[in-house]
């Protein structure tokens, strides 16, 4: 028998969770894109670290280089998010669904090594620091909003309520997109381009148009992972970020946006919640299992409700 | 006796909506259209027809953007649509259905019709950036005249109903009524009775003719079974090999010898 224990204090420490749900939070607007190009458009896109890194350090390189506003750095950091995913769609999205995923994946990492070696401007594994000074002013005031609810020793919270506001508006206008004619041809792409196609849909321009926005929902999660880590290097957007985006899609359902933010928040509370759980073992191995219950809950979707915990069975389309 | 050169080409007086000259495709070492040429008549049920493997569907697939040919020209309304893409094709006025069915299976009836339907400006992006709900107003308009092709087609009652809910037969029919939407001039139908119940064929068929008749359409079936090809093309033309060995009218083409050596061949094989 292994003695199991729950350490309730800990588990009731609101700071933590607070953080855990931060992290949700950043996992279902990075998530939203893939849901975007996986769930609605059935193409694979492997590289959304890739796209993130490419808005953070846009955001960043933009306040700390150029000396720009936030306010103007953030709108710009998206549109060269954007270009970016244009710019790996033009060839990638010409190859069969699989060559996409690895030329998708492909792209990240090239993001990420240049990212490590171009040290000049990126500093590299170090790092780049100090471009959160709008943000630092932002977080006082709302604390100072906050503490006359006696909420202001919840130094987390105001990241939280702006993750999560965010979230918010990006569901409120993917669903109402989704809903137009747009989204119905995105769907028909999803199930069979060539009948999109033979409607006079131009089915590549879609899928363009699909990554441009699943990569501009990248950078606004690379905003705030940057924000809640006050720090932006390359080990941040590695391609992990993708595959857990992907199990919360798996595990959120398909062709689901409220699903997404499900799925994060089951996952990471599952995962964090581990944390909790006093086993006889190493911190180390304590950390593997962690994961190893991720692949173990993700199965148990699988066989059980394969098509996720929101996904419409009748709309699950996967090809080949 | 004098050969007289492959006849698929209609004589200069005639009106051809699709002119296809010496279009080829090959596939590694396989010939699949090795320069075929025919003529298809405006307001013309044509047939097109030749044992397997002849390069009907490959035809198809060249003429409509599919696939890129090697060689040859294409002209839909006298204007070169040769390697042009299937969307661009489409827009044109010239729509195709497929051998195996390609009803959107996850989206409704409905839905599908929809999307048959062109000009929507809440299909672009920046068209939703411009005016957001203005796309609601065309959709009305779409709306009605697909519940009204639904009714013609006898599909109405399953409008709202998943297409993966239709039976083979009205999924072809959702097919064409969804293609419908955008008012095409030329359609070209793969197969469209294979696998399709007697009565729903006879059905699609009766379409078919009412279309023609009403609005003036022309048709390029592929077809298999002999006897419907005779009893409703006006004009047949014979694939084989990759090439279009005869065309004529359906009674002239069924005494031709080389079609008749072509079929043989193939049932020979087939017997084998």
């Amino acid at each position: 028998m292994i003695p199991l224990a729950f350490s309730f204090q800990s588990f009731a420490h609101a700071d933590f969770w607070i953080g855990v749900g931060i992290v949700a939070g950043i996992y279902s607007i990075f998530t939203l894109g893939l849901q975007v190009n996986v769930g609605f458009t059935g193409i694979l896109n492997f590289g959304q670290a890739g796209f993130m890194a490419i808005g953070a350090y846009s955001m960043a390189l933009l306040i700390l280089k150029a000396h720009w506003s936030p306010w103007a750095a953030l709108p710009v950091a998206t549109l060269i998010a954007m270009a970016s995913g244009l710019l790996v769609g033009i060839p990638a999205l010409r190859l069969p669904p699989h060559y996409l995923a690895m030329a998708t994946i492909g792209a990240a990492q090239i993001v990420q090594i240049t990212a490590q070696n171009a040290t000049g401007f990126t500093g590299g594994n170090e790092g780049l620091i100090g471009f959160d000074a709008e943000w630092q002013r932002i977080q006082t005031w709302l604390l100072g909003k906050l503490s006359a609810v006696g909420l202001g020793q919840q130094y987390e919270l105001p990241l939280f309520l702006v993750t999560w506001l965010s979230f918010l508006v990006l569901l409120v206008v993917l669903r109402a997109l989704q809903h137009t004619p747009w989204g119905r041809v995105l769907r028909a792409i999803r199930e069979d381009e060539d009948a999109a196609a033979a409607l006079g849909k131009n089915v590549y321009a879609y899928k363009l148009q699909s990554l441009m926005a699943a990569a501009a929902l990248g950078a606004v999660a690379g905003y705030l992972l940057a924000l809640n880590v006050t720090l932006i290097y390359p080990q941040s957007f590695s391609a992990d970020f993708t595959f857990i985006g992907f199990a919360i899609l798996v595990l959120g359902g398909l062709a689901s946006y409220v699903g997404v933010a499900l799925g994060a928040i089951l996952l990471w509370f599952v995962l964090e919640g581990m944390r909790f759980v006093d086993l006889p073992l190493a911190a180390d191995k304590i950390a593997a299992l962690r994961l190893l219950l991720v692949g173990l809950v993700l199965i148990a979707v699988m066989v059980f409700r394969p098509q996720g915990i929101l996904g419409k069975r009748e709309e699950m389309v996967i090809r080949g | 006796m004098a050969e007289r050169p492959p006849v698929a080409e209609l004589g200069p007086g005639a009106d051809a909506i699709l002119r296809v000259r010496d279009l080829a495709k090959r596939f590694g070492g396989l010939r699949a259209v090795d320069g075929a040429s025919l003529d298809v008549e405006r307001g013309s049920i044509t047939a097109l027809i030749g044992p397997n493997g002849a390069g009907k569907t490959t035809l198809f697939n060249l003429v409509t953007g599919f696939l890129a040919p090697d060689r040859g020209a294409v002209a839909y309304d006298d204007e070169s649509i040769y390697r042009k893409p299937p969307y661009r094709v489409a827009a044109r006025g010239m729509m195709r259905t497929f051998q195996m069915t390609k009803a959107l299976a996850a989206m409704t009836v409905l839905e599908n019709m929809l999307l048959g339907a062109p000009d929507q400006p809440g299909e672009r992006l920046l068209g939703l950036a411009r005016h957001p709900l203005g796309w609601r107003r065309r959709e009305r308009d779409v709306q009605s005249r697909a519940l009204e092709l639904l009714e013609r087609f006898r599909l109405s009652t399953h409008a709202h109903a998943y297409a993966a809910t239709l039976s083979g037969g009205q999924r072809k029919l959702l097919e064409l009524a969804r293609l419908l939407m955008a008012e095409p001039r030329l359609v070209l139908l793969d197969e469209p009775l294979a696998g399709v119940h007697r009565v729903l064929g006879g059905e699609l068929l009766a379409h078919i003719h009412d279309l023609r008749a009403e609005r003036g359409m022309t048709f390029l079936f592929i077809e298999h079974d002999m006897e419907v090809v005779m009893e409703n093309a006006d004009r047949v033309i014979v694939m084989a090999q990759g090439q279009v060995i005869a065309a004529g009218a359906p009674a002239e083409v069924r005494r031709n010898r080389a079609v008749i050596d072509a079929y043989l061949g193939t049932e020979a094989e087939d017997a084998a």
